[in-house]
């Protein structure tokens, strides 16, 4: 692993990491912060004041029930960060597991192993998180576990090709020849060594995790309305396309947050890069 | 070389094979049951059992799967759980739709993304350069959906230009390409996005290349070592991305679909998953899979074609 030190000086270098990571603090911070300072409730129907334009007093209008749209993109993007967060998390453990086993288990089982990922990336991640869904069920809980499979093959992938390198280097030949079981050397000395590249690859699929859940939620099988998340307020959206407020601005919070994250994850990867130094 | 086609493609069957295998497995292997799936909670026992029977389900598994795999080789896809009509038809009615929105979206993408990218690389860190990263970055970034959404909003809602809704009729081709100028642009511009992307750092790490700077020291002009020496090598690396592409353009394809209610496979897709028809699901999956490998095989056929280094023997 890079140093913190070195490596936080080379990412402050550069502009568009910055910028990026104060945009993601600070959508993190407002929809962590948000739901406690905005007074208007997101689920709260009023037939009185359906489908008003952006006013001070919603600043960016009310839907078709009268609910309060900014308040809605503020706790939605609770939901939608967490479930990207968790998926993420759950593919990284996942995927880094199976790909490590993978690459130390043995000429056969290896390949089948291997070629199982190749099929499973056949299909777009949108697709399997989809199938992955139908079979689960809605919810956000099998939201999380659905988006957090379609990333395992890839998580795995990326495992198997550092574990597979890693594994003709000296040390880790060292390490066998002095008798050392399999499991401790995945954990104790496979594992440090690829947690660097794991972790960016992390930061860079992140934006792309969120954007499947909008779109699983934009497709009526991610969470469940009354809910809110980015996704589904924007389905909502879709029946008063004479109202644009409605869906503009959730989609600008999905794009600034992706926009956001995949500014982090250039910086990262061209931190990481040595061919960029 | 006729051979080497033919045994490259027969060579891509049993990864098909193996890809429906896959499908047949999480579908039918996977907690729930598709009967109840189609004809909810509440329907009767006596219902579900004839539903059972009609759709072959009452099979061993293993019975049900050599019929899956032999009927969708003869292109049967069966019947669809929750309407009944063949899939087979479905797909065939929809399939063109999808296949010119997808093709239209990649000459978009390659047509503006390439040369962008080998300008932006010529010119590194200037102005422009700096202007299309940041744009590209905003193409990557965005979800697709909202991309159509805003295209929709702006010209179909606010000025009027082009229809919001379906893919008009095939018959009449200025109507249909009417229709298909929102769709397209809204996927061509994430894939031009990504094109400058990949374009940019295939032509960077090509110009700091040996024989660039050999060609240069021969004596020869900026431009020609440019589009001869370099550009030559950029196109077989992007050749070689667009398996890549092909992947996510059927990803965008469904979302682009669904926003513009144009008729296609990801709506027929989507439709089986909101119904939990599995039959509808598993057939579609299947056709997806034949598509992208279909694809890559026509890729590495055009490397074969492109590279020189590639023999084929």
């Amino acid at each position: 692993m890079t140093e913190i030190g070195p490596a936080w000086r080379r990412f402050k270098k550069s502009k568009t990491a910055i910028v990026g990571l104060s945009l993601s603090l600070l959508v993190v911070l407002s929809s962590l912060l948000g739901p406690i300072v905005i007074s208007n409730d997101p689920l709260a129907h009023s037939m009185s004041s359906r489908l008003e334009p952006p006013s001070s007093q919603h600043p960016f209008g009310t839907d078709g029930y009268g609910r309060d749209v900014f308040s809605r993109v503020i706790h939605g993007g609770r939901v939608s960060l967490a479930v990207g967060f968790g998926s993420i998390g759950i593919g990284l453990v996942i995927g880094t597991l199976y790909g490590m086993l993978a690459a130390m288990a043995g000429r056969h089982i290896e390949v089948i192993l291997m070629r199982a990922i190749d099929v499973l990336m056949t299909f777009p991640t949108l697709i399997m998180g989809l199938v992955v869904m139908v079979i689960l069920g809605r919810g956000i809980f099998n939201l999380v576990l659905a988006i957090g499979l379609t990333w395992t093959p890839r998580f795995a992938r990326i495992a198997y090709g550092c574990t597979k390198s890693l594994a003709s280097a000296d040390f880790i030949i060292a390490t066998k020849a002095i008798g050392v079981g399999r499991s401790r050397v995945i954990i104790r000395h496979i594992l440090p060594n690829i947690s660097g590249t794991i972790v960016v690859m992390a930061t860079m699929w992140l934006a792309a995790a969120i954007r499947i859940e909008s779109s699983l939620s934009f497709l009526g099988l991610g969470v469940s309305p009354p809910t809110p998340t980015w996704g589904n307020i924007l389905f909502e959206a879709m029946r008063y396309l004479d109202r644009p407020w409605l869906a503009v601005w959730p989609g600008l919070a999905i794009l600034i947050t992706t926009i956001a994250f995949n500014m982090v994850g250039d910086g990262i990867r061209d931190m990481t890069d040595p061919r960029l130094r | 070389m006729v051979t080497y086609i033919i045994r490259r493609a027969l060579l891509s069957i049993p990864t098909v094979v193996v890809v429906l295998t896959l499908v047949f497995l999480v579908m039918r292997v996977a907690p729930g049951d598709p009967a109840i799936a189609a004809l909810g909670q509440y329907a009767s026992q006596a219902t579900l059992e004839a539903f059972r029977e009609r759709m072959g389900l009452n099979a061993p598994l293993w019975k049900q799967y050599v019929e899956y795999i032999s009927s969708f080789s003869r292109g049967d896809l069966g019947r669809s759980m929750s309407s009944g009509e063949p899939i087979s038809r479905i797909v065939v009615a929809v399939l063109p739709h999808t296949l010119i929105l997808v093709v239209t979206a990649t000459i978009i993408g390659i047509i503006v993304g390439v040369p962008l990218g080998i300008i932006t690389a010529v010119k590194r860190n200037r102005a422009l350069d700096n202007a299309v990263r940041v744009c590209s970055l905003a193409g990557v970034s965005i979800p697709t959906f909202y991309l159509g959404i805003l295209l929709l909003l702006f010209f179909s809602v606010s000025i009027g230009v082009f229809p919001t809704r379906g893919a008009g009729s095939l018959g009449d081709p200025v109507d249909y390409a009417n229709h298909l100028v929102l769709p397209s642009l809204a996927l061509g511009l994430i894939k031009i996005a990504y094109v400058t992307r990949l374009t940019r750092s295939a032509m960077l790490e090509t110009m700091s290349a040996d024989y660039m700077r050999t060609a240069r020291s021969k004596g020869i002009s900026e431009q020609v070592v440019l589009c001869k020496h370099a550009l030559k090598n950029v196109l077989v690396q992007l050749l070689t991305v667009m398996g890549m592409l092909l992947v996510l353009s059927i990803g965008g394809s469904v979302m682009i679909e669904i926003v513009f209610s144009r008729p296609g496979l990801g709506r027929v897709l989507v439709n089986a998953a909101n119904q939990r028809d599995y039959t509808g699901i598993q057939s579609v999956m299947g056709v997806y899979a034949v598509l992208v490998i279909a694809g890559n095989l026509l890729i590495d056929l055009a490397c074969m074609f492109v590279d020189p280094r590639i023999t084929y023997d």
